[in-house]
């Protein structure tokens, strides 16, 4: 597998790029290569006006593309850390309450803003939204695995059930929350419920890099410990992990990343399940050759999501977490299948 | 050199060690022994360090491992458990490099590499070297999990001396792997490596062992410096079988014979 690591990567970079410039190239107005060109020559010499292909290719499009590769690589290498900490291939972000808390905590604070004074209303929907996403993703997650946590062991049965009860009670909040606010109000919030790549901007894409690079490096660092965690919690320890103090740190800064992503761009389910999934097939699972290689390729299925979220009823465009939902889903049952989960083996030490 | 002072382990109001006393010297093979459920794995563990006694203590060399962090105690020693169950897919090589993770930071060191590849050789493994470890027999795995662990303890020296628990070692092997196994592990008592197993084979814990020792219900009820002291009336006591006891002038250890009624 080593050999081939290199050219893995190289593929997975390559056709990253090329599905980018597709993404970017697709649309209600079509943006010619050569126009991303002179667009981005301008933007360094500023001395050009832009032309409006020009502005429509760096103000729409170029964020919208990036924020929904970057969301695709979050989820992605979401997966992989929660599927390696629990020790089960079907665990992910929206499975066990991450994603749907975050909403939640998203909208909770998008409807309460409405009073507050009009100076911490223009922050609200850039700081505090994904502040109290995180807020709620991480009450959502800890709630979850410490319900599922009988004596010494977290049961997957369990965490799966514990985690459909923790989704509902966030979803039905959010639900309530979008019941009690006015209608513009209202159509955000189920924005949140659906996913939506429409109001990317630059801030955010900013704001998300900067959360999630250094938790990406982090994250990387921790992942020969992680490898060790298959063997189970006590031989990790004989390794020299200590367990729950890694197991804690990796929740949090797993939630800290989804959150982010969720209080911009909405609940997105199954990218988490599906990518960790295809990539140990193809390259194995030590992490630490897995979890850069699943972001690489959960950008690039998202990206391909939301060209196909775009193109299908064109000029109208579907919330993207129903196409990868649609996919996933049946992944989900395939995986379900394979685990025998509802078989002998319900849980692992 | 291990000394386990009046010990006891309760989980969940129930006592499964009593008042352990023990002394394991250093560069020796020690056997520990016992019918099912008598404590051997949770006299391991906490030998090991993964549990902690509920009272009593336990020290190598002076030291209470209790205070010892699971970094320090990483590279003093290793433990083979019962049984592995990997949820994902990694090569034998990946399984058997986790037991270098304590000495590397991030990338394996030309060393670990190294002793990696030489421990995979003595186990007869190399072959297998890029397979998946889920696709090994049984057999394979346990030889697999024994180099890692092997690999773990690979730089044991005069001012670096290692332990190594071994909990059933050799349930899934062969006859000519279990021996190569207790061969590799009496070896290493000579490298500085102080050796501890749990074992079920009699007979083959009487050709190894430096010292033996008999659990019942929890208690440390014989410890034989001698293992050839053995006689049918402790096994009785033990195991609650009938055994005859058989000397040959040409071997050097007694030969222990099974008669259950």
């Amino acid at each position: 597998m080593q050999r081939y690591s290199k050219l893995y990567f190289g593929i997975l970079i390559l056709l990253l790029v090329g599905t980018l410039i597709m993404a970017i190239a697709f649309g209600a107005v079509p943006i010619q290569i050569h126009e991303m060109y002179t667009a981005l020559l301008h933007t360094v010499k500023a001395d050009v006006p832009f032309n409006i292909h020009e502005a429509v290719f760096l103000e729409i499009r170029l964020p919208r593309v990036l924020l929904c590769a970057i969301t695709g690589g979050i989820l992605a290498a979401s997966g992989v850390m929660m599927q390696g900490l629990f020790r089960n291939p079907i665990v992910e972000p929206g499975l066990i309450g991450t994603s749907a808390g975050a909403a939640f905590g998203a909208s909770f604070i998008f409807v309460l803003s409405g009073s507050l004074p009009m100076w911490l209303q223009r922050f609200s929907g850039i700081f505090l939204v994904p502040v109290f996403a995180f807020v709620g993703g991480v009450i959502a997650t800890v709630l979850v695995y410490t319900l599922a946590k009988s004596v010494h062991r977290v049961s997957v049965t369990n965490l799966l059930l514990i985690g459909i009860a923790v989704n509902a009670i966030a979803l039905s909040g959010t639900g309530f929350l979008s019941f009690i606010s006015r209608d513009p109000q209202a159509r955000s919030i189920t924005f949140w419920n659906l996913g939506s790549f429409a109001g990317a901007s630059w801030l955010q894409i900013l704001i998300t890099a900067i959360v999630t690079l250094p938790v990406m490096i982090l994250l990387l660092r921790y992942a020969n410990q992680l490898n060790a965690l298959m063997l189970g919690d006590k031989e990790a320890g004989y390794l020299g992990v200590h367990t729950e103090r890694l197991k804690w740190q990796i929740l949090l800064l797993n939630t800290a990343m989804v959150a982010i992503a969720t209080a911009f761009v909405g609940v997105i389910a199954f990218v988490g399940l599906i990518v960790p999934h295809m990539m140990r097939l193809l390259i194995g699972g030590n992490n630490r050759t897995l979890l850069p290689a699943a972001f690489l390729s959960g950008a690039i299925l998202l990206t391909v999501a939301d060209i196909a979220a775009r193109l299908l009823i064109a000029p109208g465009e579907i919330p993207i977490g129903i196409i990868t939902s649609l996919v996933g889903a049946p992944v989900f049952i395939i995986l379900l299948k394979q685990t025998h989960l509802l078989q002998k083996r319900g849980s692992y030490d | 050199m291990i000394e386990v002072t009046e010990v006891n382990y309760t989980i969940q109001k129930k006592q499964l060690l009593q008042n352990i006393n023990l002394c394991i010297q250093k560069n020796t093979f020690t056997v520990i022994m016992g019918a099912n459920g008598a404590g051997k794995t949770t006299l391991l563990q906490l030998l090991a360090g993964s549990i902690v006694p509920s009272s009593g203590s336990i020290t190598i060399n002076g030291i209470d491992i209790a205070t010892l962090s699971p970094e320090v105690l990483a590279k003093k020693r290793a433990v083979l458990s019962q049984q592995y169950h990997l949820p994902f897919t990694l090569t034998v090589r990946e399984v058997v490099m986790m037991g270098r993770y304590p000495f590397f930071q991030h990338q394996p060191l030309t060393i670990d590499v190294a002793i990696v590849n030489q421990v995979m050789q003595q186990m007869n493994v190399a072959h297998l070297a890029d397979t998946f470890y889920q696709h090994l027999s049984g057999g394979e795995a346990q030889k697999v999990q024994m180099c890692r662990v092997l690999a773990q303890i690979a730089d044991a020296s005069e001012s670096q001396k290692k332990i190594l628990f071994l909990d059933e070692p050799v349930s899934q092997l062969d006859v000519k792997y279990q021996y190569q196994l207790m061969q590799i592990a009496q070896s290493l008592t000579r490298q500085h490596v102080t050796v501890v197993a749990v074992l079920h084979d009699m007979n083959l814990a009487l050709q190894f062992a430096d010292t033996l020792h008999f659990m019942k219900s929890g208690q440390l009820l014989y410890s034989l410096q001698q293992p050839a002291d053995i006689d049918a009336a402790l096994i009785k006591n033990i195991f609650d079988v009938h055994a005859i006891k058989l000397e040959q002038q040409n071997l050097d250890h007694p030969f222990i014979y099974f008669q259950p009624e």
